[in-house]
């Protein structure tokens, strides 16, 4: 945990309350990212958040100073983003929690040919970032959690409470389905 | 050596550590340009994704989290009676000005000075007796008893139940707005 978050929390727990806002300020940005790519969708995803925020701050005295502060607080950002989105499609529900690890992985031939992709170019930026919005949610949260986050493997099973082999799948078949969908479009740009 | 494959090229773009083939590996880098380019777009699509925009929220968000968690303070009890004075006064005169109507005029009836030169307006005046007369009936039953003869005492005793009428409706009023935000 960084000191200024053991800062800010000593700070909320002797009783100040605006101090907790410092705490929002930080890590909303990273948290509303991963409650959108949940949620698909700006008002949802808000509203969870700020209902993440509220039972972090509720629970705040009971966090134990073990582990992590940002995995804690994001399992419970993704566990509030998880539940509201069961509350409004049942399928979601299902599927963020499905096990992936058997299911049928994707086919990368070794002896294809790579385009000449130009990475460092702004459209090559545009359609990664375009490709990422277009994961489904138990992709993009995996992949988001790994990206944006910065977490291991083993931090993504704390926050997701799934088994490993299924994180390592998810994230797996996400840049699996990033590559496709990034060469599919560089090569028909090329054309 | 066939390609690497892509499991390993994703480890090795994220700088893990494989297993003992790592060497293996690594020389297969040094010849193979498909596997190099492979590993650069790997690289390439995490370093795009860590520097893609955040979704932010709204500008006030910290502010509606902060108003969800801080504890409502309660108001000292004679804070609400000096900010709602204003209409409570008002009303309370609107409402002891009807009740000084029904309580004493309407008893009496309206001594209103009639002109002896207009049949038709001394016709209209005694319909609007007659009406109110009725009228006044039909209300002093459900009135409270009010001793009779003293104008300033009813008077003083109407203002005083109309404040504490809309007193409660106040509060009421207040309670429910509460529960309702």
């Amino acid at each position: 945990m960084s000191s200024s978050d053991k800062e800010i929390i000593l700070k909320v727990l002797d009783g100040d309350v605006r101090a907790f806002g410092a705490l929002v300020e930080k890590h909303s940005a990273k948290a509303m990212t991963l409650a959108y790519k949940i949620l698909r969708n700006r008002e949802d995803a808000e509203e969870a958040l700020q209902d993440a925020f509220v039972r972090i701050y509720r629970a705040l005295p009971s966090f134990e100073w073990k582990s992590s502060f940002s995995t804690w607080l994001y399992r419970i950002v993704y566990n509030t983003c998880v539940t509201a989105a069961g509350r409004k499609e049942r399928h979601y529900q299902v599927s963020l929690d499905r096990d992936d690890e058997d299911s049928v992985p994707i086919d990368i031939a070794s002896t294809e040919l790579l385009p000449d992709v130009q990475v460092e170019s702004d459209e090559f930026a545009k359609i990664v970032q375009e490709e990422i919005e277009k994961l489904s949610p138990e992709y993009g949260s995996t992949f988001t959690l790994f990206t944006i986050q910065e977490m291991s493997y083993y931090e993504i099973v704390e926050v997701t409470g799934l088994p490993l082999g299924t994180i390592k799948a998810r994230l797996f078949r996400a840049r699996a389905l990033l590559r496709q969908a990034i060469i599919r479009r560089m090569s028909v740009d090329l054309v | 050596m066939n390609h690497i494959p892509f499991e390993i090229l994703c480890n090795l773009a994220d700088g893990k550590t494989i297993d003992r083939n790592q060497s293996e590996y690594v020389l297969h880098l040094e010849t193979c340009i498909n596997c190099r380019n492979e590993l650069d777009l790997q690289r390439s699509i995490i370093l795009t994704a860590k520097h893609s925009g955040l979704i932010r929220p709204s500008k006030n968000f910290t502010q509606l989290v902060l108003e969800n968690i801080s504890p409502v303070k309660q108001k000292a009890w004679y804070t609400s009676i000096i900010q709602s004075m204003g209409n409570i006064i008002a009303m309370s005169a609107v409402l002891a000005f009807l009740i000084y109507v029904f309580t004493v005029v309407g008893t009496t009836g309206l001594q209103i000075e009639k002109p002896s030169d207009s049949r038709t307006y001394t016709l209209i005046m005694q319909l609007i007796q007659d009406g109110s007369q009725k009228f006044t009936n039909l209300i002093t039953p459900k009135m409270p008893v009010i001793p009779q003869g003293n104008n300033q005492t009813n008077t003083i005793l109407a203002i005083l139940l109309a404040i504490l009428v809309l007193f409660i409706i106040d509060k009421i009023a207040q309670t429910y707005m509460r529960r309702n935000s």
